[in-house]
This record gives C-alpha cells, structure tokens and sequence, in this order.
C-alpha cells in the first residue's frame, strides 16, 4: 500500500514539472518582473574624528611700566600689566555636531591666577555639510585663553596651570 | 572554686573574646569604608618610555602632518564612544587612534567616577588601540551593567616627553560584562 501511494506521488511530481515546461516551451512568451531592493549598507558604528590645536600656551605676565615719583619717592605705575593671549582650535571631520567646552584647574601654587576663555563652550558642526551629495568640509571653532592675576617675579617658565577641552 | 563558678567564668571568657572579636570587626569595617586611603592613579608628567603593547599601526593612515604652533600642539583623535569591558579577561574593547598627522604622543586614560581603570603607555601618532588591560585589582571594582565614564587624553610632547598643559576629556558609555 506505501509503495502504491509513493509511486502516486512521484507521478504528481513529475507530471507538474512537465506541465510547467511544456507551458514555456509551447511557443508563448514568459515574462518575469524585475524587482530591486535598497538596503542601506551596515552602519559600522559612530566614529569621531576630531583636530586639537593649541598654541600660545607659554603665556607671559607683563608687569606695569613705572616712573619715580621724586615727591613720593616711589615707582607709580604707568601702564597695567597684561598676559599674553592662547587660543585653541577645534575641528570636526565627523559626520555629527561635537561640543568642545574649556575648563581650567590651576596648580596649588598658583590658585590666584584664574584663566578666562572667550568662550566657554562652542558647538563645531557637522563635517558632513556637502550640498547635493558633494564631499562635505571640516568645520573649525576657536577659543581664545587668557590667564587673570597677579604672576610673582621669578616665575619663568613655571606651569600655572591645565586646560581641559572636554568633547561630547 | 566550684564546677558552676569555674564554667561560668569560663563562658564569660569566651563572650568577652567574641565581644572584642565584633569591636575589632566594626572598627575594620567602618575604618575600610570611611577612613581608607583611594588608590589613585596618577598620570604621569613625563611620557612614558613604553610604547603601549596593544597599538598597532592604523592602516592606510598617509595624510600630512599637522603644523606644530609655537608654544602649543596639535593632535587628531579619532575614537568611538562605546567601551565595552570585559572582567573574565581583565581587558577594555575601545577604538582609539592618534592619526600620523598628529604632532603629540598620547597617553589614553580610562575613568569611571574619578576612578582610573585603564592608562595606556604611550600611544604614537600613526596607532591605534582596540584593546587595554585593565590595571590591577579594577575588575574588583565592577559589576557588570553600563556606565557613564570618559576617555582622559593626555598630550605629552614626542622629543622632550614634556606633559602638554592642554588635555582632553569625552564622555563614552562602558558596558561591563563577566
């Protein structure tokens, strides 16, 4: 009874295969859908990719200029003492906006002296700012530093001080 | 002396001794949790002389050097923010690079919660890093789940060693797993 029953079946299936090719064969034309389908390639995670640079950063203290003071007999002052300016520039190649923020800790021995950014935080654009589909630009912004107080007269090439730019 | 008395003062011994047993035990306890010391890590003012072990050359890496401003650095950084760690093998899965076009060596820091738990060795422009031990005894620390932690850059100058006197810091997100 199996073996009746699997020849059956075999029949069936070798009839169908046969009916199909006949149908093409038979002189008709068959015609089939081209279809296509876009799948974004995988997105290997975010990189970044971020320039630093920094210069100016040996600052010098100018102290004020003086003149004696032959009726007081002392140095009075003619100017005001100045620093020294730093800047630091950042540049963003990545295909998403970054935040560069400055903060500064200074050394113990030197906690009089503040520092003062021009900006304490900046928003760098997206590097990824190419119109209609054209390669996109590096995008830069810079922050200026300039130390505030009073630097004692034998500081020569003394570390004040550090600046953190924290990126996020 | 009878058997009571002396049995009494025997237990009285013995309750006495595990008295000052659980003093001992709160005073070490209460000292460990207030009163000990934090291990710190401190980075160094000096780069240091090892090349870090796990850089490798970042591939295809030919772009031009970076001007070195006077009295400053430049340095290109390029990193993800997604750290995993793994406790099994004491080691954190990153990606960070010091492209060639960079002017400053690098020393990469790891930190959850003030907490160093990773600090390279020197990483040179032109390398990267996928993979950094965990310093000793850290994985104690951890337990698997997901921090907020960040990356601490340091720039060390590549001929005099020198400690740049601008750093960076980023945040990046730390999965811990066993």
């Amino acid at each position: 009874m199996k073996k009746i029953v699997s020849m059956c079946l075999s029949m069936m299936m070798v009839l169908s295969l046969s009916i199909t090719t006949f149908a093409i064969g038979n002189g008709e034309s068959a015609s089939t859908d081209v279809k296509a389908t876009y799948n974004s390639g995988a997105d290997s995670g975010k990189i970044y990719s971020v320039d630093i640079s920094w210069q100016g950063m040996s600052f010098t203290y100018t102290d004020a200029d003086t003149k004696w003071d032959p009726e007081s007999h002392t140095y009075l002052p003619t100017s005001e003492p100045y620093w020294s300016e730093g800047a630091i520039t950042v540049t963003n190649h990545s295909n998403t906006g970054i935040t560069a923020a400055a903060s500064y800790i200074a050394e113990s021995d030197y906690e009089d002296i503040s520092m003062n950014f021009s900006n304490d935080q900046v928003n760098v654009a997206t590097a990824d700012n190419g119109v209609d589909g054209a390669a996109g630009t590096a995008v830069s912004e810079a922050i200026t530093a300039k130390p505030a107080g009073v630097l004692d007269e034998d500081g020569v090439d003394v570390k004040i001080g550090t600046i953190t730019i924290t990126i996020s | 002396m009878s058997k009571n008395q002396e049995r009494t003062a025997k237990e009285k011994g013995i309750i006495y001794a595990l008295l000052l047993i659980t003093i001992i035990a709160v005073c070490v306890t209460v000292w460990a949790i207030f009163f000990r010391e934090k291990e710190t890590v401190l980075a160094p003012d000096y780069a240091p002389q090892e090349e870090e072990e796990n850089s490798e050359a970042i591939p295809d890496d030919d772009t031009e050097k970076m001007e070195q401003p006077e009295g400053g650095g430049s340095v290109s950084l390029s990193y993800s923010k997604e750290v995993t760690v793994d406790l099994g093998d004491r080691t954190a899965k990153l990606y960070f690079a010091n492209p060639g076009k960079s002017n400053q060596d690098i020393v990469l820091q790891l930190v959850i919660r003030e907490e160093v738990i990773v600090q390279s060795g020197t990483i040179k422009p032109g390398k990267q890093v996928m993979n950094l031990n965990l310093l000793d005894h850290k994985e104690k620390m951890l337990e698997p789940g997901v921090y907020e932690g960040k990356f601490a850059v340091l720039y060390y100058h590549p001929e005099t060693r020198e400690k740049a006197v601008v750093n960076t810091e980023i945040p990046v997100t730390i999965t811990v797993s066993e």
